[in-house]
């Protein structure tokens, strides 16, 4: 026979458990955003573009120059005026040569613009091997703009199309190893080639270009 | 009429389902089902305390001397040394899959109690210390009718212990530290040892006639690990977690008891991705849950109990990815989820040898993330029940449970599941059970609706607001057989046909210029099968052994191929020597899965390719020492082998574990004293 507690005892430990589990419930609210820097020092660089001398020039060789170009927004193309590039002009209104948008070149030619661009594909060269007479040697139909969609995909048959290849099992993109001939909206001539994708952090869309005029 | 007084005043524990009352004045005075007194009690099978052998649905039990003996801190490394167990392990936690059903059909209870807070449709079953648990009980396959969905691959339900009368304190602690021979070389440590983590738990309670409580406060530290050097990224992450729980019963008078349990639980992971582009990505979760439950079990009349249990969880889990050096690729995801159930149940002794269960139960979940298109998502879920038991008084002992139940989703409309178990007990030391029945699964809101991104990996996954429940047929055949010496051996076969089942496929292939894309169908069906063999003795007062083999068969019928992720054999075998109840003790476990395959579409063709996870073997040692009355220190071996791989098997490398619990006195045992 057990005899039943007196019920002052009872209360207390219901009390003291209902305080306690209001406690212990009480404990949730932080937000991981408050607790973490996650800006990691980056500081805003300013544009869309950002292109730095890298060689050449006061050695007689054509100067080279590293473009990159931040083409990371999946909505919005980032222009490149290479005329006002090489000479550090601002760039004009309508005078972009080339865009970009994520993986995506387009030219200002052919479906893409009106301004009259071209480049031509010149495999198994460098950048360095390329000269103007190189370009003038050019046969006239080598030099091709961007064009209708050809294979229903619906984006157009852009000439820079295939300036990449594709690591399935990796999903990184690889530059390949061609350069570039172009025909600027002023009728500048540049030899250009696509050197990176990603940047230092490995992040997509950050296209990396150097290129000369010629 | 003894009988079923039997019956009724052992109900009287069952708000909570498991627990004999704690003042010991319910505990049945002798078995209804003519088993040996003092024989484990069990509730999952019926929802009302049973002995194991007299159960009508087959139950594995892990006991607590099992729990203690098998050096788990945690829930995941104990299921994982029982037979026929699969973990999955992940970046989220560790999930348990049976009978070839993945996760997210494995119901996990804590005393009857649905555990809140499924991650990616599962519970991470890591999360739960081994500290407070009095016992497990495991119900395999669709077998029952008092749970609903998510539990068509079965039942894990945890039993915590109780205090006994007057106070009582538990304690246990255990360090582990990685051997690694990279930190004697480098760091020129006088142990090969890597970073140290453990766990810690204390439990303190105090019992009476009238009421009871009982507090617990458990701790667990992790650190990462990394089984491919080859890249920065961790294979496994840290992780630290603090768990508070809190129980207060009160019994007015001998008709009604009332419990009322919380539990918090706060848990912070942190690992580090890297990507093929060479971007590196520091990894953080945090996740908090919150819970409420409060209800009495009530006596109407001699033969008749009534439970209302209201119950209120709060889940919400962060996730943060930082971009090492960059912030283009950072992600912030807020997920929460309120569950707010009613559910009644009534159990009606009708007689000597039948139990009426009926019940009913409402659900109502609520979601907020922004990886929702809308922002937030709720759903009803109701559900009522009924289930006829019949215990013959004598021989032939043929035992029956067959029951209803109807789903209503207001989303899915209404689901009918009948099922249905007998045991004939062939002799007083064999005992045959069948049973079957309909399963019924409305897909969740992950399914449904989530939305998530990896960009470390290169793929996305969306729900699909297309997707059909998912029906199953199931029936499981098995046998025990009881010998001297503690022998007992088990066969266990299973079959199940799954209509509908959600299964992630892949809708479009990575390209230059997309993720790989992964969503939720309906598999047109399934079929899982299997069979399993389990055997345990102590052929003497200081030796032990148990050991399970599993065979499991899946075919996914629309691509006429195994299901992901299913091994076809899994093995465990476990012994030990000790010196009875003090004194020294020795135990080794050793592990065994199989080779399993994983689909993933390696070359980016649109084609998901076979890829063949490789088995693992595991191998613990522990050395014990033990003094009377529960105190014991430890010095154990983790994983011996080495096993696992960065890949498919992220097992935590070889390790050193060093422990010590002790209390005062020991929280009682819900099963009844001799």
């Amino acid at each position: 026979m057990i005899s039943p507690a007196p019920l002052s005892v009872d209360a207390t430990p219901l009390r003291l458990g209902l305080l306690a589990l209001i406690l212990i419930s009480g404990g949730c609210a932080a937000d991981l955003r408050a607790t973490t820097q996650t800006d990691d020092g980056i500081a805003d660089t300013g544009g869309p573009t950002d292109t730095e001398a890298v060689g050449g020039g006061d050695t007689g060789a054509p100067q080279v120059f590293r473009t990159v170009i931040d083409a990371s927004s999946e909505e919005a193309w980032a222009p490149l005026d290479l005329d006002a590039a090489h000479t550090g002009a601002e760039p004009e209104d309508g005078g972009w040569d080339l865009q970009a948008r994520r993986y995506l070149i387009a030219l200002n030619g052919g479906v893409s613009g009106e301004g009259g661009v071209q480049v031509a594909i010149l495999d198994g060269v460098t950048l360095d091997g390329v000269d103007a007479a190189a370009l003038d040697a050019l046969p006239a139909a080598a030099w091709v703009s961007d064009q209708e969609d050809d294979d229903g995909d619906g984006i157009p048959a852009y000439a820079l199309n295939e300036w990449y290849d594709y690591d399935s099992a990796a999903h990184t993109l690889s530059p390949k190893a061609r350069v570039y001939a172009l025909r600027s909206t002023e009728g500048a001539r540049f030899a250009l080639q696509i050197e990176d994708y990603y940047d230092e952090a490995g992040t997509s869309g950050h296209l990396s270009l150097l290129w000369g005029a010629r | 009429m003894r009988r079923a007084a039997a019956l009724c005043v052992g109900l009287l524990g069952a708000a909570r389902p498991a627990q004999a009352d704690p003042s010991g004045a319910t505990a049945p005075e002798a078995t209804p089902d003519g088993s040996e007194p003092g024989e484990t009690i069990v509730v999952t099978g019926s929802r009302a305390p049973e002995t194991r052998r007299g159960a009508v649905v087959r139950t594995t039990v892990i006991t607590r001397d099992e729990i203690t003996r098998s050096g788990a801190g945690n829930l995941a490394d104990l299921l994982e040394q029982q037979a026929g167990l699969q973990l999955v392990r992940g970046l989220r936690g560790a999930n348990l899959s049976l009978q070839g059903m993945s996760p997210d059909h494995v119901l996990v209870l804590i005393d009857g109690q649905r555990v809140a807070g499924r991650v990616d449709g599962a519970i991470d079953l890591s999360r739960i210390p081994t500290g407070g648990v009095e016992q497990v009980e495991i119900v395999r396959g669709p077998a029952s009718t008092l749970y609903g969905a998510d539990a068509m691959g079965g039942v894990i339900n945890i039993i915590t212990a109780q205090p006994p009368r007057g106070p009582a304190l538990s304690s246990s602690a255990e360090l582990g530290a990685p051997l690694t021979a990279a930190a004697t070389s480098s760091a020129g440590l006088p142990l090969p040892l890597g970073p140290t983590g453990g766990h810690a738990h204390a439990s303190v309670g105090r019992g009476a006639s009238r009421w009871g409580q009982r507090f617990g406060a458990s701790a667990q530290q992790l650190p990462a690990f990394d089984l491919d050097p080859g890249d920065v990224a961790t294979s496994a992450d840290a992780q630290a977690q603090l768990e508070l729980t809190g129980q207060v019963w009160h019994r007015p008078n001998e008709a009604q008891r009332w419990t009322l349990r919380g539990s918090a639980l706060r848990r912070r992971a942190q690992g580090v991705d890297s990507a093929e582009t060479g971007a590196v990505y520091d990894r953080r979760h945090l996740t908090e849950t919150v819970g409420l439950s409060l209800g009495p079990t009530l006596r109407l009349g001699a033969d008749t109990q009534l439970q209302i249990t209201s119950w209120t969880s709060f889940f919400r889990d962060q996730y943060l990815l930082d971009q090492r050096g960059a912030t283009a690729e950072d992600a912030y995801q807020d997920t929460r989820d309120l569950w707010t159930e009613l559910d009644l149940q009534l159990d009606h002794a009708a007689g000597p040898s039948h139990l009426l269960t009926a019940g009913l139960e409402g659900a109502r979940e609520a979601l907020w993330t922004d990886r929702l298109a809308g922002g937030q998502a709720d759903r009803l879920r109701g559900a009522a029940f009924a289930q006829h038991t019949f215990r013959p008084a004598a021989a032939p002992r043929l035992s029956t449970a067959a029951g209803l139940r109807l789903d209503h989703d207001t989303q899915f409309g209404q689901a009918l599941s009948p099922k249905v178990a007998i045991k004939l007990d062939a002799t007083s030391a064999l005992a045959l059970r069948l049973s079957g029945g309909w399963g019924y699964k409305a897909p969740d809101f992950k399914d449904l609706y989530i939305r998530f991104a990896n960009p470390t990996a290169n793929y996305a996954v969306e729900g699909n607001p297309a997707l059909r429940p998912e029906r199953a047929l199931g029936a499981n055949l098995a046998a025990d057989w009881f010998g001297p010496r503690g022998l007992a051996l088990g066969l266990e076969g299973y079959g199940q046909r799954v209509t509908g089942l959600i299964q992630p496929a892949l809708t479009s292939a990575a390209s230059a210029g997309q993720a790989a894309r992964y969503s939720y169908v309906n598999v047109a069906e399934a079929i899982t099968a299997g069979a399993q063999a389990d055997a345990r003795a102590r052929p003497a007062p200081w030796a032990w052994g148990q050991a399970g083999l599993s065979y499991g068969w899946t075919v996914d019928r629309a691509e006429g191929r195994p299901l992901a992720n299913r091994p076809t054999w899994m093995a465990t075998a476990s012994a030990g020597l000790e010196r009875p109840a003090a004194g020294p003790a020795l135990d080794a476990r050793l592990g065994f899965v199989g080779a399993r395959p994983l689909y993933e579409d390696d070359d980016g063709d649109g084609v998901e390719d076979t890829v063949i996870a490789p088995s693992t073997l595991n191998l613990d040692a522990r050395l014990r020492w033990r003094w009377p009355g529960g105190g014991a220190v430890w010095l154990g071996a983790e994983n011996l082998l080495n096993a696992g791989d960065a890949v498919a098997s992220p097992l935590r490398p070889r390790q050193l574990v060093v422990g010590a619990s002790g209390g005062l006195p020991r929280l009682q045992r819900t099963q009844p004293s001799p």
